[in-house]
C-alpha cells in the first residue's frame, strides 16, 4: 500500500532543495534516536556523533533520492545510522566470533523516558518489552546481529549451534516481535 | 539465485548476511513475490529496533557541527558551479592540470576557507574570479563567527594556515567515462575532503569512496554519479594512503564487492 506524504517527507523535500533550517529540524526530530542507536551500537559517544554526523549529512546530499513509497524518512535515516554504526564497529575491531557468550550486553533495561515526546518514551518501552518477551536465544540472536555486526555465521559459532538454527531463531524471534509490535503506532509494516 | 530466499530475509533485514548473500537476496526477491513480502515484513520489525536503544543525548554542538559542515558543502558547490564549470570546453583541462582547490573544514570552529590556485594554463582573470569567489566565503565565514562571539581571530588563524594544506590531485577516463578526484588534507590532521567529479554508473548502481590504507578498506561514502560533489573523508589522510572508487549498489556496501574502477595513491 503506497504511503501518504508526512511532515517528514516534505523536510526531507526541503532538504533536497538545500534548505538549512530543515535539516535542523529533521535534527530536532531525530538527532537523540540517532545518537542513542549508534551510540549503542559503538559504545563511544565520539564516534557515534561522527557517525551521526556522516548520516546527517549523507541525507543533506542524498535527499534528492529519496523515495516515500520505499519506507519513511526516519527509516531512511535510522537505517543509514545503522550502517555506518556497523561499518564503523566492523572497521574498528575486526570481528571474530571470540566474544564469551556471557560478556554480550543484555538489553538496556528501564529507559530514563527523556525522549523529546511521550509517545516516543512509549513506543520505545514497547519496543524493550517485547525483546524482553521473546525466548532468550531469539533476543540474542537478533541483538548480536543488529546491535553487534555479526554475520548469522559468526552467530552459529558464537553461540556454538547450526547455522539453520540461527537462521530460525532470528526468524521466528523477528516473527514474534511483528505479532507484539502490531499496533500502528509503531509503523510496524511491510513497507 | 533461483531458490526461495525466505530463510534468509529476518538474517538480511537484521543486516546478518555477507556481501554476495546479501546481494543473492535483492536479485531474487526482485522477482519473487513472496520472498519480497516476506523480505518487507522482517524489515518492517527491524525499522522500529532503534526504537529499544536506551535514549541518549549526543552534545550540544553535533547540531552545530552538522549545520555548518552542510553550509560548508553549499558554500563549495557554488565554488564549484561558478569556477571550472564555466571555462566550458576548457573545464577537463583545468581539471586535468595542476588545479588546486584547498578546503578547510570546520572540525573545530566554523569556517570553510577555500582557495583555488594557481595553474599554469589558467589565465590571471578566471583565478581572479575563483579567489574572488573563495575570499567572499571566508569572509562570509569571518562574520558569522563574529556574530557568534568574536571567534574571528580564530579563523583568521585557520585561513594563515591554509598553505598546510595537501592537495593530491588526479584524473582519468575518456569521453563520458572521465573523472576527476582532488583530495585535500587541511592543517592539523582534520578530516580530508574529496572533490570528485564522476561519470555515470550503471543503473541502480553507485560509486562509492574508500580510503585504503595498511590494506584495509576504510568507507569513505557514497558519491553521487554523473555529478560534481564534495564530502568529508573519514578521517586525516597521509602520504600512502589511496583513495579508490568502486561500483556499489545504492545505498552503498559495508565493504567493496567490485574490483576498483578508480584509484588515487596519495604521494609525498
Amino acid at each position: 500500500m503506497p504511503r501518504t506524504p508526512t511532515d517528514d517527507d516534505a523536510l526531507i523535500e526541503s532538504v533536497a532543495n538545500a534548505d538549512l533550517s530543515a535539516l535542523e529540524r529533521l535534527y530536532d526530530s531525530y538527532g537523540r534516536i540517532a545518537f542513542s542507536l549508534a551510540y549503542r551500537i559503538v559504545g563511544d559517544r565520539g564516534a557515534a556523533e561522527d557517525v551521526v554526523q556522516d548520516a546527517f549529512l549523507s541525507v543533506w546530499r542524498q535527499a534528492k533520492s529519496y523515495r516515500r513509497e520505499r519506507g519513511s524518512a526516519r527509516t531512511w535515516l535510522m537505517s543509514i545510522v545503522h550502517h555506518r554504526s556497523i561499518d564503523r564497529l566492523r572497521a574498528s575491531a575486526a570481528l571474530t566470533p571470540t566474544l564469551p557468550i556471557d560478556d554480550v550486553p543484555d538489553d538496556v533495561g528501564e529507559a530514563p523516558g527523556v525522549w523529546q515526546q511521550v509517545w516516543a518514551a512509549r513506543q520505545g518501552e514497547t519496543v524493550r518489552k517485547a525483546l524482553d518477551a521473546l525466548p532468550a536465544e531469539q533476543k540474542k540472536s537478533i541483538e548480536l546481529a543488529y546491535f553487534s555486526g555479526y554475520t548469522q555465521s559468526e552467530i552459529a559459532a558464537l553461540m556454538g549451534v547450526p547455522l539453520g538454527t540461527v537462521k530460525g531463531r532470528m526468524r521466528i524471534g523477528l516473527q514474534k516481535l511483528r505479532a507484539l509490535l502490531g499496533g500502528p503506532e509503531l509503523e510496524v509494516t511491510g513497507a | 539465485m533461483s531458490e526461495h530466499v525466505v530463510d534468509l530475509c529476518a538474517a538480511f533485514a537484521l543486516g546478518a548476511l555477507e556481501p554476495d548473500e546479501a546481494a543473492a537476496v535483492i536479485e531474487h526477491c526482485g522477482r519473487c513475490g513472496p520472498c519480497a513480502a516476506e523480505l518487507a515484513q522482517m524489515r518492517g520489525v527491524t525499522n522500529v529496533l532503534p526504537l529499544s536503544c536506551a535514549p541518549e543525548s549526543p552534545s550540544w554542538a553535533l547540531k552545530r557541527r552538522i549545520v555548518e559542515a552542510a553550509r560548508d558543502e553549499i558554500a563549495a558547490r557554488e565554488i564549484v558551479r561558478r569556477g571550472p564549470r564555466e571555462a566550458g570546453d576548457d573545464r577537463r583541462r583545468l581539471r586535468a592540470g595542476v588545479g588546486r582547490v584547498v578546503w578547510l573544514s570546520a572540525a573545530s570552529a566554523i569556517a570553510a576557507a577555500i582557495v583555488v590556485g594557481a595553474f599554469a594554463r589558467i589565465d590571471h582573470d578566471r583565478m581572479a574570479q575563483q579567489l574572488a569567489v573563495a575570499n567572499s566565503v571566508a569572509a562570509s565565514q569571518r562574520d558569522r563567527l563574529a556574530e557568534m562571539g568574536g571567534k574571528a581571530a580564530h579563523l583568521g588563524a585557520v585561513v594563515a594556515d591554509i598553505t598546510g594544506g595537501r592537495i593530491w590531485d588526479k584524473s582519468g577516463g575518456t569521453g563520458a567515462h572521465w573523472w576527476h578526484c582532488t583530495v585535500v588534507q587541511p592543517p592539523k590532521a582534520r578530516r580530508a575532503m574529496l572533490l570528485a567529479d564522476m561519470p555515470a554508473a550503471p543503473k541502480g548502481m553507485t560509486f562509492q569512496a574508500w580510503v585504503i590504507r595498511g590494506g584495509t578498506a576504510h568507507d569513505a561514502g557514497v558519491v553521487p554519479a554523473g555529478t560534481s560533489s564534495m564530502m568529508a573523508m573519514p578521517m586525516p589522510l597521509r602520504a600512502g594512503d589511496v583513495v579508490a572508487f568502486t561500483v556499489e549498489p545504492l545505498g552503498g556496501s559495508a565493504s567493496p564487492t567490485m574490483p576498483y574502477v578508480m584509484t588515487q595513491t596519495l604521494t609525498d
